[in-house]
């Protein structure tokens, strides 16, 4: 099976000044780099990795979305290393958590890495023994330049020549790549409190990239717009399915309406895959897309990585105009597990729809035996997207088991126990029904309180601590945090705040403090979560916007 | 009250809750991840109000907002408008 590199090849040959990729800098408008380009660049770099990452290893990528750290990402996959791009809304110790679980000497930077570093680096062993290799033009801003200088000071940190002057001629040779090599790793929020390695087979990823072009009918004359980051299984499938079919991938790093709307006019974008809390921002900011002009070119738009609330999917079509309204439903550990058509989008507003080609869909009761039509159970994934393994120790393997369906038409030998609950109707259709543990998603992203609770307790003068969540109107999550001090310490909401700042990344901080004077505890002795729930399910939404104390009666 | 540069920096520190230490009048707050969405309705409801100007949907764009120096650019020519 070819893999990226070989299709981006391919492009390059047969369309060398085709746009690969368009990325908006703000006050400069779009700057395009062709799949000439593009190839040149990823060989290039293919030629001085080599030398620098060790075989065999995870490449760790510290990049936001730049066509420096795309071209890594193809060098990489030339050079037959798994890649792994980090998250640049990470603070210092996920990043060190990350590198450690990767066992990498080396990690990529670009400019938004470095800014993701900031001052914190230093103070993590694992951070400034990592060789840095930074691409692109860093240094650009103050703030990036006053990084790499605090860097370069601490750790040792290398530019990765990417003048494009100079040709190159680097033939990239592959290590022996099996069925089973990892091809890249995604990092998503552990139920331990430690971001965990998801590893994807080198088949799989390229599998899942020829369902998605299937699903999405794309060809080579669509402009798909990358608003999410490429370290989320969403925003790095639509990259890689952009680039195999030889369409342009326009980068943008906001979220907001007007910026959207623009791209889209400006790019003739035909396809946007966005999370819940865009939309919902479009529909309350009033914004919508003029699909008989300017927006004509959009096609398509996805639902993805959560659920909006009912009245705000009844209000999408007039957001969207014309466009199809795709609903997708996965996990990190199994990517894409169903998708709602555009067809079924009025008819079946509520699912999350049907499985995605190649992919089987169980929902099981606790004994394992398989729930009856529209019986709430757990939510089992094989076949398409199933990971191979969490990186490194197997804490959390309970997740990935052996199909226990295993026979007919699934050959899947493993299963993917999502911990979603579900149930699926008379016609196959799937809807969610909550969670079997203590996962939320918050603007997108998958957290779970106990990651937040590890780093408040790393503040001095922090006794104990609780993270709950309160759901919104607008069906978003808002954390809150339950703290008390030690003795004699006097701790306030803000310095607690601006601390988390450097600890945790931005959505995952609380945006209320609660200090109370004892946790409320169960008859085992443990912080009550669910009473500190119900006690904040009684606060009125507005009030959670400064610091406050509430009493609680124990 | 006008906007300037020291307010917005404390507004930041003080508010949004970042170390603005390493921060300077153009480097990225938005984009970067620096701040999180959400606190963005924070800070357009303070410059509307300490710089006298009002956001329309149209404005809410990175270009004005995501970064020291654009917001009081945004601010300067709106003034001028």
């Amino acid at each position: 099976m070819d893999n990226l590199l070989d299709l981006v090849e391919r492009h390059a040959r047969s369309a060398p000044r085709k746009i690969a990729l368009s990325r908006w800098i703000s006050g400069d408008g779009f700057v395009e780099t062709s799949y000439a380009q593009l190839l040149r660049r990823a060989h290039r770099l293919a030629g001085r990795l080599a030398a620098l990452a060790p075989p065999q290893t995870i490449l760790p990528m510290l990049v936001g979305k730049s066509a420096e750290g795309i071209a890594c990402m193809l060098a990489a996959v030339g050079l037959g290393r798994p890649f792994c791009f980090i998250s640049t809304k990470y603070r210092a110790p996920q990043i060190a958590a990350v590198l450690d679980a990767t066992a990498s000497p080396v990690c990529i930077a670009d400019s938004a890495g470095l800014v993701a570093l900031r001052r914190a680096a230093k103070d993590h062993p694992r951070i400034v023994r990592t060789t840095w290799a930074v691409v692109g033009k860093a240094g650009s801003s103050a703030g990036d330049a006053q990084a790499t200088d605090e860097l370069r000071a601490a750790t040792n940190v290398i530019a990765l020549d990417d003048d494009d002057r100079r040709s190159s001629r680097q033939m990239v040779r592959p290590e022996a790549a099996t069925e089973t090599t990892a091809a890249a790793c995604l990092f998503t929020s552990g139920s331990t409190g430690q971001p965990k390695g998801v590893l994807v087979g080198a088949a799989d990823l390229m599998q899942r990239v020829a369902a998605e072009i299937a699903w999405f009918d794309l060809t080579t004359a669509d402009v798909l717009l990358s608003i999410l980051p490429f370290s989320f299984d969403v925003g790095l499938n639509q990259l890689m399915t952009a680039l195999a079919v030889g369409a342009e991938l326009v980068l943008l790093d906001s979220w907001l309406p007007a910026d959207i709307l623009r791209a889209t006019e400006r790019r003739k974008i035909t396809g946007i895959a966005a999370v819940p809390s865009i939309w919902q921002d479009m529909i309350n900011s009033g914004a919508h897309f003029e699909t008989s002009a300017p927006h004509a070119s959009l096609r398509y738009v996805t639902i993805s990585g959560g659920s909006l609330p009912r009245s705000s999917l009844q209000r999408l079509p007039d957001v969207v105009g014309g466009a199809g309204i795709f609903k997708t439903y996965g996990q990190t550990e199994a990517f894409r597990a169903t998708s709602l058509r555009p067809e079924d989008y009025a008819r079946k507003l509520d699912s999350v729809g049907q499985p995605f080609p190649g992919v089987h869909i169980y929902v099981v009761r606790e004994d394992g035996s398989r729930c009856p039509v529209d019986e709430v159970g757990e939510v089992v994934h094989t076949g398409l997207g199933v990971m191979m393994g969490y990186l490194g120790d197997s804490n959390g393997n309970a997740k990935l088991r052996a199909n226990p369906f295993l026979g007919g038409d699934d050959r899947s030998p493993l299963a993917i126990f999502t911990g979603d609950m579900g149930c699926v109707d008379g016609e196959g259709y799937l809807y969610l029904k909550g969670r079997r543990d203590s996962m939320l998603k918050v603007l997108g992203n998958r957290v779970y309180p106990q990651e937040v609770t590890n780093q408040i307790m790393t503040i001095p003068g922090v006794a104990e601590a609780a993270v709950v969540a309160k759901p919104q109107a607008d069906g978003q999550m808002r954390l809150v945090a339950f703290l008390t001090a030690s003795r004699g310490v006097e701790l306030s909401a803000a310095t607690v705040r601006k601390t988390l700042t450097t600890k945790l990344p931005a959505f995952m901080i609380p945006k209320d403090f609660v200090f109370v004077s004892q946790m409320p505890r169960t008859t085992s002795g443990k912080v009550d979560e669910r009473r500190l729930a119900e006690e904040l399910a009684a606060v009125p939404d507005a009030m959670a916007t400064r610091p406050h104390t509430l009493e609680l009666k124990t | 009250m006008t906007l300037n540069k020291e307010l917005l920096f404390k507004f930041v520190e003080d508010q949004l809750g970042v170390d603005t230490a390493d921060v300077d009048e153009e480097t990225p707050l938005f984009s970067s991840g620096m701040i999180d969405s959400a606190s963005m309705v924070d800070l357009i409801v303070f410059v509307e109000a300490e710089g006298n100007v009002k956001f329309g949907p149209d404005d809410i764009s990175l270009d004005h907002l995501d970064s020291i120096g654009r917001i009081l650019r945004f601010v300067a020519d709106s003034r001028g408008r």
